[in-house]
């Protein structure tokens, strides 16, 4: 089996974990359930960005969408306890609807991205791209990298003081 | 890993708009307003996968990496989003006792 | 030596770092803490000042012209093939004025600890001279009109905050917003002149644009040219205060005396100037450009020395005197004495400071603008007396101090011009800044104290070492800062360190320029001695006055322009207002009823899609994007999705 082979497998092994976890997070009535179907979906979508050479992204989707962000989903659903047992009606009444319009954006999104004229450049077989992109973040997007700390620290400052109780 | 041969661009950008699509799905048809975070977050994933393929196949046709940056950019966007969403989400919670979508209609005529 | 010298191009960043630094301290950490936050300022312009000495030794032991960018601001915007940059520019010009900038600010800083004592707004007053400070570093270090443009309107907005720092007072409120709208009526102009320089040049760079001779290079016409350089010179008129934009300095009095010291010695109005000089190579390709300067500045200068003669409120005298000096440099510059003018500007800001601080410490003493309720302040605050005394002499510019040696060298400038007009109005100017100049000391330190009720002469007393101090620095400098101009330096002095084009060999003095301008200068001493020094007067005033009314309203009033102003504008205003209210009644209320009424009618039905349901308003949005897809993808055939891949 050629290299080439191996990698086709293994993309299109991920690519169906990928949108079947995909799936049952939304398809999922009991809520606990989607929470643990989106972890899924999040490991697999950072074994996507391996298989594009991405290792900084791939850890960063393994330690933020991975570990932090169902950490924070799941304490919201214990917090809002009612959600997690009552499962009788999950989804709206216009869900036909939602299937219908995420059907055609589906369509459209395909028809727009594939025959577009991307360019194409030859991987240039680099292994590991963290140097690179670090390096990138901290001389071409040093500005955007200082803003988005700056937008950490007042999403920080704002969630305590959306989340504190009147009366502390 | 010398090339994806069979594996290019395209596939990558199929998984992204299947990603998309079902993200648009769980926002428009679920009640709860957790699940409409988490198909929020699903749609941030998408466009990430779409940036990281645009940064595989193109590299150094705009910057090199570009996309690699972007898409760490909008994880850290992202993580804040979520942050920020979940206290407001625990504040209507508080105040009107339910995290049901549609029957927080405060802002209807 | 020489290496160590070197050095202090590595630290220029701190002459900009340390006063907006010691502004974010004192509002951010210190706001509480008077003392302290005061403090804060004046270390930080100490230490400025200190390097920018540095600087300025390494630029006379070897003068070059240095850039460097500002970190990761170096490319501030940049597009295609479009930068803007901020940097740091290290040339003698700059020096210089970076030194007189650090120099007076941390002067007045030191002068206002006492003299702001117990004030309300301590803080802010402080905070804000170190905003002012930085942002005419920032306008003085700029290599390029685009950075320039930025400081000059910080300049700005800080002299709108000081000036307005009693803003409880209305008048100073109105004084601050007046100062603020009129520079802005020159601002504007400059800010499409530069844009006209970019269109034309593709170029905002200061010294790629002097360098490569751009402007001569004949992509500009010679009424271009001209155009270009009447839009840049708008700006210097107003924050320059020349004519006919100078109402706003006499007014600008209203703000604390050292903030009007530090505004006419260092920062707001000789950013005028600065530019003139800094954008020379853009002026001197266009010889109109250079007549219509030298017009201005002369008109200004001799208009505000007479009306100088005619005010009785201290500060607004020295206020003239700061126009008329102004007007003298724009004056020196159009006619090609680029060394001399930017020479005053040097030792204008020591004396104008002196004269200034030296004013407020007789206003801090006595509680009165007037002068006639001074009067014999000589034998009571003698150090001040000393310290305006060589002011004086030197705004006058009487030899040896320094106002003779810079002023003389415009002086033969305008001499070398031939043209007997300017000849003749620079004479007027130096006979009247002297009569101004000692008339404004005879009256307040001469003769007997004048009757105040409640008040009692014994009661004045000088003022404090905090005071007294600056005031010595600054007499030492406005009487000798001339002699770095004077013939005992020889190739060694300002000519052949600050000048425009080749190095000049030196210059021999225009003797008779110098002669004429010193008797007229004395001639005017004599004068306002002949009126005003008891010992030798001979005239009165007053006996003058009524025998030439209308002489002594002109400047009194100084030439009518605000009132001729405000009835222009007052006039136009209510034209304009009639006709406006018309179209309001008529034509904008019957609309905007038939609107009201229509809205109402469709609000009705229109409504109901407020359901408040954010799915029904998230599920609106992606069906608008499926529209607006398809309707691309079948009206425009291979424009606007085709081109979503790419623009190749």
């Amino acid at each position: 089996m050629s290299s080439n082979l191996i990698y086709a497998i293994a993309f299109y092994a991920m690519a169906i974990l990928t949108l079947g976890s995909a799936l049952a997070v939304v398809l999922m009535r009991n809520i606990v359930r989607s929470a643990v179907a989106l972890i899924a979906t999040f490991f697999f979508v950072a074994w996507l960005y391996l298989m594009m050479n991405a290792d900084l992204l791939w850890v960063a989707q393994l330690l933020i969408y991975a570990g932090a962000v169902p950490v924070l989903i799941v304490f919201a659903i214990m917090f809002t306890r009612r959600s997690m047992s009552d499962t009788s009606a999950a989804d709206t009444s216009g869900r036909h609807w939602a299937a219908l319009l995420a059907t055609a954006v589906f369509l459209l999104l395909l028809v727009v991205l594939l025959p577009a004229p991307w360019h194409l450049a030859e991987w240039p077989g680099l292994t590991g791209t963290t140097a690179e992109v670090g390096t990138e973040l901290v001389n071409r997007y040093a500005v955007p990298f200082e803003v988005v700390s700056v937008l950490l620290l007042i999403g920080l400052v704002g969630a305590v003081v959306l989340a504190r109780r009147e009366d502390e | 890993m010398e090339g994806g041969a069979y594996i290019g661009l395209g596939h990558f950008l199929v998984v992204s708009a299947g990603l998309f699509a079902i993200g648009i799905y769980g926002l428009l048809a679920k009640r709860n307003a957790i699940s409409l975070l988490m198909s929020v977050e699903l749609l941030f994933n998408a466009a990430n996968v779409a940036l990281a393929a645009f940064a595989r196949f193109g590299y150094g046709t705009v910057q090199p990496l570009a996309g690699q940056a972007f898409a760490l950019f909008v994880i850290t966007i992202a993580a804040a989003e979520v942050a920020v969403a979940i206290a407001i989400l625990l504040l209507i919670y508080r105040v009107r006792g339910t995290v049901w979508v549609d029957e927080i209609d405060l802002m209807k005529w | 030596m020489n290496e160590f010298l070197q050095h202090s191009y590595g630290y220029m960043w701190l002459i900009l770092a340390l006063p907006i630094a010691a502004f974010g301290v004192m509002f951010g950490v210190t706001y509480e803490n008077r003392r302290l936050s005061a403090w804060i300022g004046i270390i930080a312009a100490l230490v400025a000042d200190l390097v920018s000495i540095w600087v300025l030794l390494a630029e006379l032991a070897r003068p070059q012209h240095l850039q460097q960018g500002l970190g990761i601001f170096t490319d501030f915007i940049t597009f295609a093939d479009f930068h803007l940059t901020l940097g740091i520019l290290a040339d003698p010009l700059a020096a210089m004025m970076v030194v007189v900038v650090c120099s007076v600010s941390f002067l007045i800083q030191l002068y206002s600890l006492e003299y702001m004592r117990g004030e309300e707004g301590f803080v802010r007053y402080y905070a804000f001279i170190s905003l002012f400070t930085f942002s005419m570093l920032l306008l003085v270090l700029s290599p390029n009109f685009f950075q320039t443009y930025i400081g000059w309107e910080l300049v700005g907005v800080c002299s709108y905050l000081l000036i307005g720092h009693y803003f409880k007072k209305a008048s100073a409120a109105a004084a601050a917003k007046k100062a603020f709208l009129v520079t802005r009526l020159g601002d504007f102009p400059f800010l499409v002149g530069i844009g006209y320089i970019f269109f034309r040049f593709h170029d905002l760079d200061f010294f790629s644009l002097a360098s490569h001779h751009v402007y001569t290079a004949g992509l500009v016409g010679t009424s271009g040219l001209f155009v270009m350089g009447m839009l840049v010179f708008s700006g210097a008129v107003g924050k320059s205060a020349q004519f006919p934009l100078h109402v706003w300095l006499p007014d600008a009095m209203e703000g604390p005396t050292p903030i009007s010291a530090l505004i006419h010695a260092a920062t707001m109005v000789a950013a005028g100037v600065y530019l003139v000089a800094r954008a020379y190579d853009l002026f001197a390709a266009s010889p109109a450009a250079l007549a219509m300067i030298a017009t201005i500045g002369a008109v200004t200068s001799l208009m505000a020395a007479i009306w100088a003669v005619g005010q009785d409120d201290i500060k607004r005298i020295v206020a003239y005197s700061t126009i008329s000096h102004l007007g003298l440099m724009m004056f020196g510059l159009g006619v090609g004495a680029y060394s001399a003018a930017v020479f005053h500007l040097f030792t204008h800001a020591w004396f104008k400071a002196l004269l200034f601080l030296a004013a407020g410490s007789v206003i801090h003493a006595v509680h009165t603008q007037d002068i006639w309720e001074m009067g014999g302040l000589g034998r009571r605050m003698r150090w001040t007396t000393i310290a305006t005394l060589v002011g004086c002499v030197s705004a006058a510019g009487i030899f040896p101090l320094a106002g003779f040696w810079s002023k003389d060298g415009i002086m033969s400038g305008v001499f070398a011009m031939n043209n007997p007009a300017f000849i003749v109005v620079a004479m007027l100017i130096t006979f009247f800044s002297a009569l101004y100049t000692f008339r404004l000391f005879f009256v307040v330190f001469t003769g007997e104290t004048a009757k105040r009720r409640a008040f009692d002469p014994k009661r004045i007393h000088e003022n404090g070492p905090y005071i007294l101090a600056p005031l010595a620095v600054l007499a030492v400098m406005a009487a000798v800062a001339g002699l770095w101009g004077s013939p005992l330096f020889g190739h060694e002095g300002f000519g052949n360190f600050i000048f425009y084009g080749q190095k000049p060999v030196v210059e021999p003095d225009n003797i008779p320029a110098i002669a004429f301008s010193l008797t007229f200068a004395l001639l005017g001493v004599v004068v306002a001695a002949l009126f005003y020094y008891p010992p030798l007067k001979r005239f009165s005033a007053a006996s003058f006055n009524r025998r030439f009314p209308y002489a002594y309203a002109w400047s009194h009033n100084k030439g009518y322009f605000d009132e001729v102003y405000r009835s222009m504008f007052v006039g136009l205003a209510l034209v304009g207002g009639r006709a406006v209210e018309w179209v309001d009644k008529h034509l904008v209320d019957g609309f905007v009823d038939g609107l009201a009424d229509g809205y109402s009618l469709g609000a009705r039905y229109l409504r109901r899609l407020q359901t408040g349901r954010v799915q029904a308003y998230a599920g609106g949005v992606f069906v608008g994007v499926l529209v607006v897809a398809v309707l691309a993808m079948l009206l425009g055939s291979n424009g606007a999705l085709a081109s979503i891949g790419g623009p190749r």
